[in-house]
């Protein structure tokens, strides 16, 4: 069975045969290559170059057009900053300064701006690569973490209660930036588009903020891109989020990753007709042991056996830092279980 | 207006309306030393049976932590508490905390989270900012003879330098000094494996240790 096969089977509840798995590998296949993750980050050629020979390597489920969480704030106008050529940049200088002055901001061409072009460059070389093979990733900033990437977070927090009406307008950008951005990956060969949202999960808004302001916007989103081809939709947001969860469906989205902070019996329960992933915790790939990672993913298996709609997976990105040996024990659990079968 | 008035704005983060009701009261006499033990940090101690790993959320504390510095900022540009009612004196007496987000991040919410209520529980804080060599947190600490030395992190590469405090602090002397570790990267690992005294689930969780160890 072809991956992209798997994963929707998976999303239906279809039977497969095996349970499909995402690695969560970003960054940390240009370690495997030893390449600067600097230049990873600002060439499409490389980050295209990495993605396959770490699905290659592991096999897994999956290849991913994602550099860092900076990228579209950075297409937008923000000035980045690298501390080192081996670390993921940072905001050195916001958009905005006043969150009133949203309408200052300009829609960035994808096709032009900033590092935008790099990540389509890359999408179309990894789908060119895989074609129907496996599925290609294409992952954009969702409204609330856009929006904490052109203010400062501190300042858009602050502006939920002090702005409201700017706070909405402000999302209404940062969710047809995404828009834009996602639309231009599905049209460079995305098959899944992965809406990562960590600042809308409940350990920073609460759940009434989420759906007044974010939820609306989530589901702008993902209708445009329903119609615009067939993608896969993703939704992720980590962190906590057990309070949302039974929202989510409403999003629109196929699929939801869950982080190790939700526990996976209470997902299934919150979302029972709906495919998730999860959710082992990322920093247990730097500091744990094989043989832990394998009893935790199967642990996993085991649980969501019955109910089907699972891919295995870390809860979030898995550190640079992470082991191989603890990437391959990841993988082997879903073999594994195959054997067992 | 109340006191408990003062608390329910800070709980609901109406920072205006919290020091306006500071000012009516300082005006009809009430001791700053009341307003801060019975407003800000009952209000505090209400959040913080809230704010578990599970219930955190940054909106939440953020408007809440707002007023309650609104409130005390107030009651320290009037110079009220410069007596026996100093906050201070009131609640820790004083103790000191040297606070950072380590090198290699740039994120300062959970730090500055930290600090809104350590300070509003009376330690002294001294804010390093984000990007922190270890070296400068240990000597600082130094300096200032501190009781603790508090990091914070969103991103795993910086664990190294986590790990590297201690080492620093006993190869200056500093023997004594508690370090706490928090934030999302650092949450979790564990003390061991950072080499620190305590890992904070949250800033309330990490107060509790800071007044256990003190004891």
């Amino acid at each position: 069975m072809k991956s992209i096969d798997r994963i929707r089977s998976t999303i239906r509840f279809e039977e497969t045969d095996r349970v499909p798995v995402f690695s969560h590998i970003f960054g940390f296949s240009s370690r495997i290559k030893r390449i600067p993750l600097k230049d990873y980050l600002n060439s499409g050629e490389l980050l295209a170059l990495c993605q396959l020979e770490a699905w290659k390597r592991f096999g897994y489920d999956g290849v991913t057009a994602f550099a860092d969480n900076s990228l579209e704030a950075e297409a937008i106008g923000a000035k980045i900053s690298y501390n080192d050529n081996d670390e993921y940049p940072h905001i050195a200088e916001y958009c905005l300064n006043d969150i009133r002055d949203w309408k200052c901001l300009s829609m960035p061409d994808p096709e032009e701006d900033g590092r935008m072009p790099v990540l389509l460059e890359a999408c179309r070389i990894l789908r060119n690569e895989v074609g129907e093979e496996t599925a290609v990733v294409g992952t954009v900033q969702g409204p609330m973490t856009l929006a904490g990437q052109l203010i400062g977070i501190e300042k858009l927090i602050y502006g939920i209660v002090d702005y409201p009406k700017d706070f909405w307008n402000l999302l209404n950008f940062t969710t047809q930036a995404m828009i834009i951005f996602g639309k231009a990956l599905i049209k460079a060969g995305a098959h899944v588009i992965h809406v990562f949202d960590p600042a809308a999960s409940c350990s920073v808004i609460n759940k009434a903020v989420f759906s007044e302001y974010v939820l609306p916007h989530l589901k702008q989103a993902f209708r445009a891109y329903k119609d615009s081809g067939e993608p896969l939709c993703w939704l992720n947001i980590t962190g906590q989020t057990e309070k949302i969860l039974p929202l989510f469906p409403e999003t629109g989205a196929d699929l939801f990753n869950i982080d190790y902070l939700v526990p996976i019996s209470t997902a299934m329960e919150k979302l029972p007709h709906h495919c998730i992933n999860g959710n082992i915790m990322p920093f247990s790939f730097i500091s744990g042991k094989a043989k832990e990672i394998q009893r935790e993913a199967r642990d996993l298996l085991r649980e969501t056996q019955s109910r089907g709609g699972f891919i295995l997976s870390p809860g979030c990105e898995i550190p640079l830092e992470s082991q191989v040996s603890n990437v391959e024990a990841l993988v082997k659990a879903v073999a594994e279980q195959l054997k067992i079968k | 207006m109340t006191i408990q008035h003062i608390r329910q704005a800070i709980i609901v983060g109406d920072n205006e309306n919290a020091v306006a009701i500071a000012k009516t009261l300082i005006k009809g006499g009430t001791k700053s030393k009341e307003i801060i033990i019975n407003g800000v940090t009952e209000a505090m101690a209400f959040l913080d049976k809230k704010c578990t790993i599970q219930e955190f959320c940054l909106l939440e504390l953020m408007l809440a932590g707002r007023a309650a510095m609104d409130v005390i900022d107030y009651l320290y540009a009037e110079g009220i508490p410069n007596d026996e009612t100093s906050h201070d004196t009131a609640l820790h007496r004083g103790k000191k905390i040297i606070l950072g987000t380590i090198k290699g991040d740039m994120h300062e919410i959970g730090k500055n989270i930290f600090s809104m209520v350590v300070r509003s529980h009376g330690y002294q804080v001294t804010d390093m900012g984000k990007n922190v060599d270890p070296n400068d947190l240990v000597l600082r600490a130094f300096e200032d003879k501190a009781d603790f030395i508090a990091v914070s992190s969103l991103i795993t590469s910086t664990v190294f330098h986590v790990t590297e405090i201690r080492k620093i602090a006993m190869d200056k002397g500093l023997h004594t000094v508690k370090i706490i570790a928090g934030g999302a990267a650092l949450q979790q690992s564990d003390a061991d494996y950072l080499n620190v005294d305590y890992v904070a689930d949250t800033a309330f969780d990490g107060l509790r240790y800071m007044e256990t160890s003190e004891s």
